[in-house]
């Protein structure tokens, strides 16, 4: 796909909000996989623990 | 976005990529395990997307040059299945968000990368904050020109500053 440059320019402050917004979303990116990371390692874990070796939780 | 292949991927890579269903994740020799993601951009102007990569389990990494090799294999990739713009915008975790720009766009500075795309590391000076933003761009695109002049005019009106990397 190519570009569609004839849209006005931006401005300061909207390239501001645009980068704010890229932000938000990579950071509730983190916190999500984080979340998700955090709850294999916990089921892993866990797998492990109870001797049930073959338990597959990835 | 078109989906990666990771049989493509990992015709190259170091380490073997995986598709879980949501996300690309490689897990290095040292046991570091890293998740790779895309995310569209809203910008008015080129189609784009942001890439998000996340050393899961925050733990350090020893310089391990295949983790850089395992994501130029997979934005190659992405740019294989999307003639997209790709952007970066650096973690703010720990203060060290320019040394990773420029990490990043050093990883695309390669000689046989330089062939296929043009990257840039801009600073952006807003209210009380500094972001540090990457771009690659396939040479392939027909509107290459002008997608460079968009993102450096845009950029021009914070800082009057040049790109710090232009290839």
């Amino acid at each position: 796909m190519e570009a569609t440059m004839l849209r006005p320019k931006r401005t300061r402050e909207e390239v501001l909000a645009w980068l704010d917004a890229a932000r938000q979303r990579k950071a509730a990116w983190e916190k999500r996989i984080d979340e998700k990371f955090s709850v294999r390692a916990k089921h892993k874990r866990e797998a492990a623990e109870s001797g049930y070796y073959d338990l597959e939780w990835a | 976005m078109n989906k990666l292949n990771t049989d493509r991927i990992n015709e190259h890579s170091p380490y073997d990529v995986e598709y879980d269903g949501e996300l690309l994740v490689f897990t290095t020799a040292h046991g570091l395990v890293f998740a790779v993601d895309f995310d569209e951009d809203t910008n008015p102007y080129f189609p784009a997307y942001w890439l998000n990569l996340r050393n899961v389990y925050h733990r350090t990494s020893p310089g391990d040059k295949q983790v850089a090799q395992t994501v130029i294999c997979i934005v190659e990739e992405f740019f294989r299945q999307n003639n997209d713009v790709l952007l970066y915008i650096c973690s703010s975790e720990d203060g060290h968000q320019a040394q990773r720009a420029r990490l990043f766009v050093r990883w695309f500075n390669g000689a046989e990368q330089q062939k296929h795309y043009v990257s840039r590391s801009v600073e952006v000076k807003g209210e009380g904050k500094t972001e540090y933003v990457a771009m690659i761009a396939p040479r392939s695109r027909t509107d290459l020109e002008q997608v460079l002049l968009k993102f450096d005019e845009e950029i021009a009106m914070f800082n009057e500053m040049k790109p710090q990397e232009e290839i």
